[in-house]
């Protein structure tokens, strides 16, 4: 640690074509350091120069002298020589090179530096009340908010990936799976129709085959009663002619004759009533053949038709055996990406999901780490500042001022007495100033508690002159080195430097 | 008329959730048996059937719970009426109430009894098929 009485010696700088100066060396001592001039004349550009030489923030660019190709900054400190090279590249890009001063850190242009035109001072002349950026820069939050911000852009980044189109299909499984179900459920369905038709047709066709048997034997019996009638007329038609044979030999007048004519007149009567039974029973032949050869033709057509309908639940059953394959082709490509897929060809979604899930899972975990870690940091850093701030305006005895502090949002706030708050837009310009040097000296006590540098560029304008010097003799007393410039009060062309202990 | 209680629809929806629950996890096996689902796929979605029917389940020995408590408060109501039919017989027999009454109270609780005993043998056949 830097003490003060260890730095009782100074710092020399020396610049060459740095701004609108081709040549200069100062000599800065322990101490309040006041550099006057005219407008125009350098001033900022020495704070630009110094600054170049501890903090790599300040940009090349805004140090070299725009005619010039070369540049060079040179500090002694310690006796040690620091020096650093700036070069205008064919390109028309400034570079610089070289070493910075051992006590260098590049939040010090925030918290040590107070220009006019930009960081806490611009940041309160312009009416802006949130530090949270400020804060998390000087305290190395910004890290961790970083971090955050790129663990939680992955996990946008992986979340949009999930919900693309390549994974929807995937997540769509479920729904496939149970459409897949119901064409199943449907098949059976159709099964079970088609083996209760069949099962009813082969009960018709084993009917049909028992009526034909039954005719069948109906007719073969009919026909063997056919054929006994016939063999019964031809010996009755036989028996008449032996009759009538014996007639023609018999005495007309005897009784012999007259039997045997009573024999002959009964047997035309039994060969008549064989005759009509004949043919009653070949009618019943000719239905009997009818109806057999009916039967033959409803069993033949069964046979050959099949069942009713049958054919129709067969087409549906193969219509839906066909959406089944396609419904398995459709699983089949949802599970798995394309062999052509630029990322993950021919890999399964849900590996590539699993795998993603987890980078999510880890990266939340790290996300809510640095997370954890950036709050307690913030809320660390807050306090602190905000005790250095009450403890600043407290021994510098400013009125007009009861209390002024970051809230958790990280807004300033600012509170009169008799607990008024004040909007910072509202406040005079001298007061933004008070509170822009002491917000800046708070963040440096807080956060570059080392550095030996102070530096105020032209702030004197429109400053009541009392309260700055006051403020300046504050600082100077826990800063080794002040640093103010101020508009010549007399007229010069020369840029001078005056010391105050 | 019968008069169902509220578990039937719950009940005839949780049943066939599970039955169908049952069938995709067929589905889903036999897509792995032939080779037309990984091995991989197949875990991930086994493991969501697995809990949608456990799901279905403790649902089910919910409703199966309060399914014999309706049964329970059936037969009461069922012992209640037989006792007011009871009482109204010998009402009737003692000729404390005229007939007309008496056949209008008959068979107001007696259609209420049948109902009764309907639903609790709805209630039964519905846990028989649980088990």
């Amino acid at each position: 640690m830097i003490m003060l009485e260890d730095t009782q010696e100074s710092i020399v700088l020396e610049l060459e074509n740095i701004g609108c100066l081709k040549r200069l060396s100062l000599e800065f001592k322990p101490g309040l350091n006041i550099i006057s001039a005219p407008n125009a004349s350098g001033k900022t550009t020495i704070i630009r120069g110094l600054s170049c030489m501890f903090s790599d923030r300040v940009p090349p660019s805004h140090v070299l002298a725009l005619d010039e190709s070369n540049g060079r900054i040179r500090a002694y400190y310690r006796g040690d020589i620091y020096e650093k090279i700036l070069r205008r590249t064919p390109s028309g890009e400034v570079i610089a090179q070289g070493s910075m001063l051992p006590f260098a850190d590049p939040r010090a242009i925030d918290a040590c530096v107070a220009l006019a035109e930009t960081g806490v001072v611009h940041k309160i002349t312009g009416g802006s009340s949130v530090f949270r950026r400020y804060l998390e820069d000087l305290s190395y939050g910004s890290y961790y908010s970083a971090i955050i911000d790129a663990a939680q852009e992955l996990i946008d980044e992986y979340g949009r990936k999930l919900a693309s189109s390549k994974f929807r299909d995937f997540e769509r499984l479920p729904i496939l799976l149970t459409e897949l179900t119901d064409l199943h459920i449907r098949r059976e369905e159709i099964q079970r129709r088609i083996e209760d038709l069949k099962s009813a047709h082969n009960g018709k066709i084993q009917k049909l085959r028992e009526k034909i048997d039954e005719t069948a034997s109906a007719l073969s019996s009919e026909e063997a009663g056919l054929s006994q009638l016939e063999r019964n007329l031809s010996l009755e038609a036989d028996r008449e002619k032996q009759l009538l044979d014996l007639l023609r030999l018999a005495d007309k007048s005897s009784e012999i004759a007259v039997n045997i004519s009573s024999g002959i007149s009964s047997s035309k009567r039994r060969q008549e009533m064989i005759r009509r039974e004949i043919e009653k029973k070949r009618r019943i032949i000719d239905d009997l053949r009818v109806e057999l050869e009916d039967l033959k033709e409803s069993l033949r057509r069964e046979e050959m038709e099949g069942p009713r309908s049958l054919q129709s639940l067969q087409n549906e059953l193969e219509r839906v055996n066909k959406l089944i394959v396609l419904k398995e082709e459709e699983i089949q490509r949802a599970e798995r990406f394309p062999p052509d897929d630029d990322e993950y060809p021919g890999r399964l979604v849900v590996e590539v999901r699993s795998e993603i899930l987890k980078r999510i899972e880890w990266l939340e975990i790290v996300s809510g780490y640095f997370q954890e870690k950036y709050m307690r940091r913030m809320t660390s850093a807050r306090r602190r500042f905000n005790s250095n701030i009450r403890r600043a305006f407290r021994e510098l005895g400013l009125r007009g001022f009861e209390n002024i502090f970051l809230d958790q949002n990280f807004a300033l706030h600012v509170v009169r007495e008799g607990n008024i708050r004040q909007p910072i837009e509202t406040l005079s310009a001298s007061e933004k100033l008070t509170i822009s040097l002491m917000l800046m000296l708070a963040a440096k006590e807080t956060f570059l508690p080392d550095f030996p540098l102070f530096i105020v560029d032209e702030l004197t304008l429109s400053y009541d002159p009392d309260r700055f010097w006051r403020i300046m003799n504050y600082i100077k007393e826990r800063v080794p080195y002040v640093i103010v410039t101020s508009l010549a009060s007399k007229p010069t062309d020369k840029i001078e430097i005056s010391y105050r202990r | 008329m019968v008069i169902l209680g509220s578990w039937r629809e719950s009940f005839e929806t949780t049943i066939r959730e599970l039955e169908l629950a049952n069938r995709k996890k067929e589905a889903l096996r036999d897509l792995l048996d032939r080779n037309r689902m990984s091995r991989s796929t197949y875990d991930f979605l086994i493991r969501e059937l697995e809990d949608e029917i456990s799901r279905l389940r403790d649902h089910m020995r919910v409703l199966a719970k309060s399914m014999n408590e309706r049964i329970g408060e059936l037969h009461r109501q069922e012992r209640l009426i037989e006792g007011f039919l009871a009482w109204l017989e010998l009402m009737h027999v003692g000729g404390e109430i005229d007939d007309e009454t008496y056949n209008h109270q008959m068979d107001i609780f007696t259609s209420g009894l049948d109902a009764t005993r309907s639903e609790i043998k709805q209630i039964e056949e519905a846990l028989r098929r649980i088990k």
